[in-house]
């Protein structure tokens, strides 16, 4: 296990998570949030890619729109 | 304008406000684009508090499904234009406070003309491109400017501060919501809206009494979990808005 910072807070997860693994164990739909990986804002086509690795950020802002 | 002070007398007690607080609440303008859900709180506690010059911008008309949670309208205003329901109300709610409607869409061709007159502008409105729009022209003529937004049960927050060369609206997303996103229909629940846009009409205030702000910073309000945060946001190096301005 590793541990992560998502959206603020400490998360263990099993190694070789992608962040498209972390969204969809979540029920998060990529193209509904932002996502800020370590302060870099990174794209949809990235997300499958990048393997959360341990000491990681990833915030995932979603976006509200709404008034 | 000659003003009796005991309308206002719970809120000149606080010493952050004070008579000469008051003063400066009495002479600043402030604009709030979109007199929907957000709209409705922040008018209601500008007007209240005694901003002297208001102004609201809404080219939409009262339609059945608003009233969940936008209290300035009855059933008796469905059809009407919002603008012109808004500022009769809140003119009868308080004498002392002027209130212009703007009736027309903001575009490109109208908003710093509009935006011009005032000094502290609120973005209360429902789409990301008027957003875009509102943040970039705001930051181009140096208004400070109070974002919120409100989807289902979670609200967004930040204030914006060109002379202060603060991250701005695109900063917080960079990138443009999808096609499909825009064009979902989100649920908004009144009383989330009540709470962003009582925040807003509070950072209102604050600017112009120059109280701490929610500058560089992002409050994301969750009320299913009862969750307040406050994020730090990132200037972003490639933001094509706040990154070029002087």
């Amino acid at each position: 296990m590793i541990t992560v910072k998502i959206n603020g807070q400490n998360k263990e997860i099993e190694e070789t998570t992608t962040i498209f693994d972390f969204l969809k164990m979540n029920d998060v739909v990529p193209i509904e949030v932002t996502l800020e990986y370590n302060l870099k804002v990174i794209s949809y086509e990235d997300i499958k890619k990048i393997v959360l690795k341990n000491g990681d950020t990833l915030e995932v802002l979603r976006f509200v729109g709404g008034g | 304008m000659k003003r009796n002070l005991e309308r206002y007398q719970r809120q000149i007690l606080i010493k952050e406000i004070k008579e000469i607080g008051q003063q400066k609440l009495f002479n600043a303008k402030v604009l709030v684009c979109g007199a929907g859900g957000l709209g409705s709180p922040v008018l209601t506690y500008l007007v209240a508090a005694g901003i002297g010059n208001i102004g609201l911008c809404d080219f939409d008309i009262v339609s059945p499904s608003n009233l969940n949670r936008q209290f300035l309208y009855t059933p008796l205003d469905l059809g009407k234009q919002k603008a012109y329901i808004a500022k009769a109300k809140l003119e009868e709610f308080n004498y002392d406070v002027k209130v212009t409607a703007h009736s027309d869409r903001l575009t490109e061709d109208n908003v710093t003309e509009i935006f011009k007159e005032y000094d502290v502008i609120i973005d209360a409105v429902d789409n990301f491109e008027s957003r875009y729009l509102i943040n970039m022209v705001a930051y181009k003529n140096s208004i400070p400017l109070v974002c919120g937004a409100v989807c289902e049960f979670e609200g967004i927050l930040t204030t914006i501060v060109p002379k202060e060369n603060t991250s701005c609206f695109r900063c917080v997303y960079p990138l443009n919501p999808s096609v499909q996103l825009t064009s979902k229909m989100f649920g908004i629940l009144g009383a989330i809206a009540g709470v962003i846009g009582s925040i807003q009409a509070l950072e209102a205030i604050k600017l112009i009494l120059n109280l701490h702000c929610l500058k560089n910073k992002i409050l994301i309000f969750n009320g299913l979990e009862n969750t307040y945060r406050v994020k730090h946001i990132t200037k972003r190096e490639d933001c094509t808005i706040c990154m070029h301005h002087c």
